[in-house]
């Protein structure tokens, strides 16, 4: 998710009780396991930011995989100071 | 109009909520030491797995069915607790938290063609908020919003929130539901209840409430108050039932030595002093026992009854107490496994029987146990004692537990990006 400047080891605060919407930067359940992608309404589908990996299309209940969206990321400048 | 908010199987359901992958799979949360299952979520009990049995005998059957066990994270289900209750206020001003996993709210001024609306909306809110799947009862009394819950727990339909409206429906569900599921009806007095053939919630509701007062007391008569309807207990009121205190561990190795075996019960005296401030209460009776296993070829039980010089709450006071009695608990060569500390009788503060020759406690030590009470409710790292050593070779074993998800930054759940 390099290209929405979250990087390895990045600190998400996430608001699980915002509303979705389009283009929201959002933590999803998929298959048991936590992912963080970008929320695309209009094709239904999780996108991811690095244009390597594939969308993955989600079904019409987003509750069912959704579980917060991503409201600041704080960045670590030296590692392991927080 | 009450409402009580309960958690479905909460410890269970805490260990599920930053693991995604064990939504709708069988887990189970083991007690203190590892000991026995304290919690199972429905999945679990699908498997046959039963509460309290202990870990050691359902360890084998647990793998097989596949049953995910964790050691209980209280830093976590605190955490998650608060996180709940929070919720919970937010739609509701006036709440009175019970315990853990339940609180009660007034849902007084809401009108009546909303009540189940509104118990849907705060229970989708708690789960869209913290992931905690609850139930919610609604009723004209808080003994009865703990049966309304009841049945919102036990019967699918319902989906999660029961509001016992009508007087007619309320009694049809009150003669379906036995009498020792009354809130404040204990094992005791459902006995004592049943020999007068008072056998369902209807048939304490039903019977001549005057009549209960003579045979029983004013509390039973206040529950069967309520069960017909008639409000008697405020929000921040629970019924002022007869209560006791234990705490009683099974060791994670055997203790052979006497320093040892003080420790332990010292350090149990403490956490028993932490609850019994938490409900108000004092004591003058304090049982203290230790025992080996059951499967030793030594066998051995002793418990000893303490009777203190004037009632209290001061850990000071009592692990004094309990420690002076270890000495006729110990014998030699024997492989003790478990210890406990229990308050057969807790009187709340307001009761107290002062005695004309006994001076209480100390001064000032009132203070000093609410400043370290303070001190330990908000550090992980507690304050004790010293006579509770510091090489606690008895303590917790844990060898499940889940991170610390909420309140260590070191464990904070991970992400695949």
């Amino acid at each position: 998710m390099r290209n929405v400047g979250i990087f390895d080891g990045s600190i998400l605060i996430v608001d699980r009780s915002r509303e979705y919407r389009h283009n929201s930067i959002v933590i999803a359940a998929i298959n048991g396991e936590l992912t963080c992608k970008i929320l695309d309404l209009r094709n239904q589908q999780l996108v991811p930011a690095n244009n390597e990996m594939k969308p993955i299309p989600i079904p019409d209940d987003t509750d069912l995989v959704l579980e917060g969206t991503v409201i600041h990321v704080i960045q670590e400048n030296v590692k392991g100071n927080l | 109009m009450f409402a009580l908010i309960d958690c479905n199987s909460m410890y269970a359901s805490c260990e599920q909520i930053f693991r995604p992958d064990l939504r709708g799979k069988p887990v189970a949360v083991l007690s203190n030491n590892d000991g026995c299952i304290v919690s199972l979520n429905e999945e679990a009990k699908a498997a046959g797995i039963q509460k309290f049995a202990p870990y050691f005998q359902v360890a084998d059957q647990c793998k097989m069915a596949g049953v995910n066990i964790f050691s209980s994270n209280y830093e976590l289900y605190g955490d998650i607790s608060n996180r709940v209750m929070c919720t919970i206020q937010d739609y509701c001003p006036e709440t009175s938290v019970y315990s853990i996993d339940e609180s009660f709210a007034s849902f007084h001024g809401f009108s009546h063609g909303d009540m189940r609306e509104t118990g849907l909306m705060i229970k989708k809110a708690i789960w869209r908020d913290t992931r905690m799947p609850v139930c919610v009862g609604i009723a004209p009394t808080k003994t009865l919003a703990k049966l309304a819950n009841h049945i919102a727990k036990k019967h699918p339909r319902s989906a999660g929130v029961c509001f016992l409206r009508e007087r007619d429906q309320t009694s049809a569900w009150l003669k379906r539901i036995d009498v020792s599921n009354v809130w404040g009806v204990g094992r005791q007095l459902t006995k004592q209840l049943r020999a007068i053939n008072i056998n369902t919630a209807y048939d304490l509701s039903a019977c001549d409430h005057r009549q209960l007062r003579r045979m029983f007391n004013v509390l039973l008569e206040a529950t069967a108050r309520e069960l017909a309807g008639v409000p008697c207990l405020e929000l921040h009121e629970a019924p002022p039932q007869h209560r006791s205190i234990m705490v009683s561990r099974a060791f994670s190795q055997k203790i052979t030595s006497y320093t040892d075996l003080r420790a332990a019960l010292s350090s149990y005296s403490q956490s028993a002093c932490e609850k019994l401030r938490r409900l108000q209460g004092v004591v003058t009776d304090v049982m203290v026992s230790a025992s080996s296993s059951p499967f030793d070829s030594k066998k051995h039980h002793a418990s000893i009854h303490v009777r203190l010089s004037h009632p209290t709450s001061n850990t000071m006071t009592i692990a004094t107490a309990v420690s002076n009695a270890c000495g006729s608990l110990f014998r030699d060569g024997v492989q003790f496994a478990r210890a406990g500390v229990m308050f057969p009788d807790v009187v709340h503060t307001k009761h107290i029987q002062t005695d004309l020759f006994s001076h209480g406690d100390k001064k000032g030590a009132e203070n000093l146990m609410s400043t370290l009470d303070k001190l330990n409710a908000h550090n992980s790292r507690k304050i004790t004692i010293a006579s509770s050593g510091l090489n606690r070779i008895w303590q917790t074993r844990r060898k499940f537990k889940s991170p610390d998800y909420t309140t260590n930054i070191d464990e904070l759940p991970m992400i695949r990006c």
